[in-house]
């Protein structure tokens, strides 16, 4: 037998450690025994760096198994409690019931509060100016300082008187609604039009298929389609430059087609399908709002 | 209940364990395997094996005192068990029967 170096006997520590750390074998670790009795051999046989080389190779070999066997074994236990738990349900019936009732109405009220919180904080997250744009709101107070009445809308002044008033506000855009009849070639329909300030397109993200954001309203007779709407009237069609005849119950006016918007989004607090300038308002519904408080 | 066999692996080591009687550890067992098929087992395969085949009945272990051939670590001795005997006689029928009859195997002829 040759006589070995010392520090040879020994195979390489750490991987031996490892071994012992991935196979406890309650505490004997008779796999370390095992592989050190072979190494050995193998040093004898071959040399000391092949038993070494042949070592730390068993110890790499050895990782999947580690973690193959740890599944196993998690498996095994898991299918158990499952077991377990069925038994105990079969055993406890009127019990059971009760609790998973109760937990099952549980769950789906959490999920559903859920939804309709998600739901309703998804409204109008859709605008890239979103951290700039406020709506100012109208709440009457009575005498005694409870609320009377509180709701969405502000006159039409409020806009220019805003922006002349308060530096900080750098732009306002009115939005007012108004149910016409809307004449295209020999269609007649009575459609809800918006009337909006010039720069609409450019405070809020509603993208523009055809024509410019920045003057596709500022015409005072330009009339912008959503792009269902332009479908519906015109097909596959283009509708730039297209005419459509606005009529009210005592104004009628003509528009010319200049761009198509996307469709709003759903979780969006403003829809159109029709959009015009908003000092049409003085013909639809009369000059005098503009200055009304 | 209708156990299922065991695997080949498995049969393998038990029949390896059966051979070497009181002799049975880690180092043994791999040289029989290997022996015995021609295939050299990692150890962290053969330990998983045999764990796992103890765990479910087949075999039983015990440590011995350790040795400083060893580098002072105890060895394992594997034993078969009475369920694991009859785990081999199932697999030993199940094999008589599913091969009786071929003398030789060759290419089935159209």
């Amino acid at each position: 037998m040759k006589v070995m170096k010392r520090k040879y006997r020994h195979p390489p520590r750490i991987a031996g450690w490892l071994i012992q750390k991935m196979f406890p074998d309650r505490g004997g670790c008779s796999i370390l025994g095992d592989m050190i009795e072979t190494y050995r051999y193998l040093a004898e046989e071959k040399g000391l760096f092949w038993a070494q080389i042949w070592f730390l190779g068993q110890c790499v070999k050895a990782f999947p198994y580690f973690l193959i066997d740890g599944f196993h074994w998690r498996f095994h236990m898991f299918k158990n409690y499952l077991k377990i738990a069925f038994r105990i349900i079969k055993r406890h019936k009127s019990h059971s019931a009760i609790n998973i009732f109760g937990l099952s109405m549980g769950l789906a009220c959490t999920i559903l509060i859920f939804l309709f919180v998600k739901d309703e904080l998804s409204y109008d997250r859709f605008h890239e100016n979103l951290s700039s744009i406020y709506r100012p709101m109208t709440r009457f107070h009575n005498p005694d300082g409870s609320v009377r009445w509180q709701g969405g809308a502000v006159q039409v002044p409020h806009g220019p008187a805003l922006k002349e008033y308060f530096p900080e506000v750098k732009r306002y855009v009115r939005v007012f609604p108004r149910e016409l009849i809307v004449k295209i070639d020999d269609r007649i329909e009575e459609q809800e039009i918006i009337m909006a300030d010039a720069e609409f397109f450019e405070m809020f993200s509603f993208p523009l298929t055809q024509g410019n954001a920045a003057s596709v309203l500022s015409d005072y007779s330009s009339i912008v389609l959503s792009a269902s709407c332009a479908k519906k009237y015109f097909g596959e069609g283009n509708p730039i430059g297209r005419s459509i005849t606005l009529i009210s119950d005592n104004y009628r006016n003509d528009y010319v087609i200049s761009g198509v918007a996307e469709d709003p989004p759903p979780y969006s607090t403003i829809t159109f399908n029709l959009l015009i300038n908003f000092e049409n308002i003085r013909l639809f519904v009369g000059a005098n709002i503009l200055t009304d408080w | 209940m209708d156990r299922k066999f065991i695997s080949r692996s498995e049969e393998f080591l038990l029949l390896a364990v059966w051979r070497l009687k009181e002799n049975a550890y880690g180092v043994t067992i791999r040289n029989q395997i290997k022996e015995a098929t021609g295939k050299t087992w990692a150890y962290g395969a053969l330990f998983v094996m045999l764990s796992r085949l103890e765990k479910k009945g087949f075999l039983t272990s015990h440590f011995t005192d350790s040795s400083p051939q060893r580098g002072g670590k105890s060895k394992r001795i594997f034993r078969l068990t009475p369920q694991g005997v009859k785990a081999l006689k199932e697999v030993l029928k199940a094999h008589e029967s599913v091969w009786s009859g071929i003398e030789e195997l060759s290419v089935p002829q159209e």
